[in-house]
């Protein structure tokens, strides 16, 4: 082989082709170990210029729209997001500017997040409850019972409805981690919490 | 594509590759033409070039570089031993489950 048989590429374009492939790094980025990612753009480059070699020839210099043209016949950076997921669309749908699919941020697929956030919603509702004795120290340092006839309610009705969402949120997940169990267990108390709050302080009204 | 089609895809990508390579020494691009050239295994390549990557990490496939006259070096990839081992493995496994799920859907017909 002779190098002048090599396809070169201009300045610009090569900065082109460099946006492309440091673009396929960056999908693969966190997923794949880094000489897994140099293989793949190693890949993805060779095919590039094998294309543009048996589009304009050998030793002339591509075009910015050859460039595009074969950039068009490649998978775009986002079908790398996924390995083995079906990319298999008609070549004349695909362009370089396809923005990404946007990640389902609440989905019933998603059960890691619904737990996650299940067990810190249940967790700041139980949190919360700690302020009902604030509620009353209150009490006795203003001589007003204001704090507790507005607070202790205020505060129980947030436990409860935190307390439910966590449980809620804990069921969506499938109870499938440590921290849809913790939203669980944290919504029931805070929940129970909640509503022992509020109901004390109905009694009290009452009588 | 249904989920279901796309899920199936998805696990039989590596065999596909693997089997591909088992009939001779590839480069990547090669492996995903001669994929095109199978019915309902129309794999692209950012689908088979992870998976090449992934299994030469692993030691199931070396990696010979071979200088290309249209730019940078060309990968071919081969099975290693154990890549044979695996591969064998995993048709066997895939013909049990062919060949059971072919008889079940006989006595659905």
């Amino acid at each position: 082989m002779s190098t002048i048989d090599m396809t070169v590429i201009s300045g610009s374009l090569q900065t082109l082709v460099d946006a492309r492939l440091d673009a396929i790094d960056r999908a693969l980025l966190g997923r794949v170990s880094r000489q897994e990612r140099l293989n793949v753009v190693g890949e993805v480059e060779g095919r590039i210029h094998e294309l543009l070699h048996d589009r304009c020839g050998p030793g002339v210099e591509p075009s910015r729209d050859d460039v595009l043209a074969v950039f068009a016949r490649l998978d775009p950076p986002e079908a790398y997001l996924c390995e083995g997921d079906d990319h298999e669309e008609p070549r004349a749908a695909r362009s370089p500017s396809r923005p990404p699919a946007p990640a389902s941020a609440w989905s019933v697929s998603d059960p890691g997040r619904f737990a996650r956030y299940s067990g810190m919603l249940g967790l700041a509702s139980l949190g919360v409850g700690l302020l009902m004795p604030l509620a009353y120290g209150l009490v006795f340092v203003t001589g007003n019972e204001l704090p507790v006839l507005i607070g202790v309610p205020c505060i129980g009705l947030f436990m409860m409805l935190g307390g439910l969402a966590s449980l809620f949120l804990a069921i969506s997940s499938r109870l499938s981690n440590a921290w849809a169990v913790v939203g669980a267990a944290a919504g029931v108390l805070s929940c129970i919490f909640g509503m022992a709050g509020v109901v004390f302080i109905i009694s009290l009204l009452i009588l | 594509m249904s989920p279901w089609e796309t899920q199936l895809r998805k696990g039989i990508v590596e065999l596909a590759v693997l089997a591909t390579i088992a009939e001779g020494e590839a480069y990547g691009y090669g492996i995903v033409v001669r994929l095109q050239g199978v019915s309902g295994l129309q794999f692209t390549e950012s689908t088979v070039y992870p998976v090449l990557a992934r299994l030469a990490r692993e030691g199931f496939l070396a990696i010979r570089v071979e200088p290309s006259p249209a730019g940078p070096s060309r990968r071919y990839y081969r099975l290693t031993a154990e890549g044979r081992r695996r591969f064998d493995a995993m048709a066997e496994g895939w013909k049990t489950v062919s060949e059971s799920l072919s008889n079940l859907l006989k006595g659905v017909r």
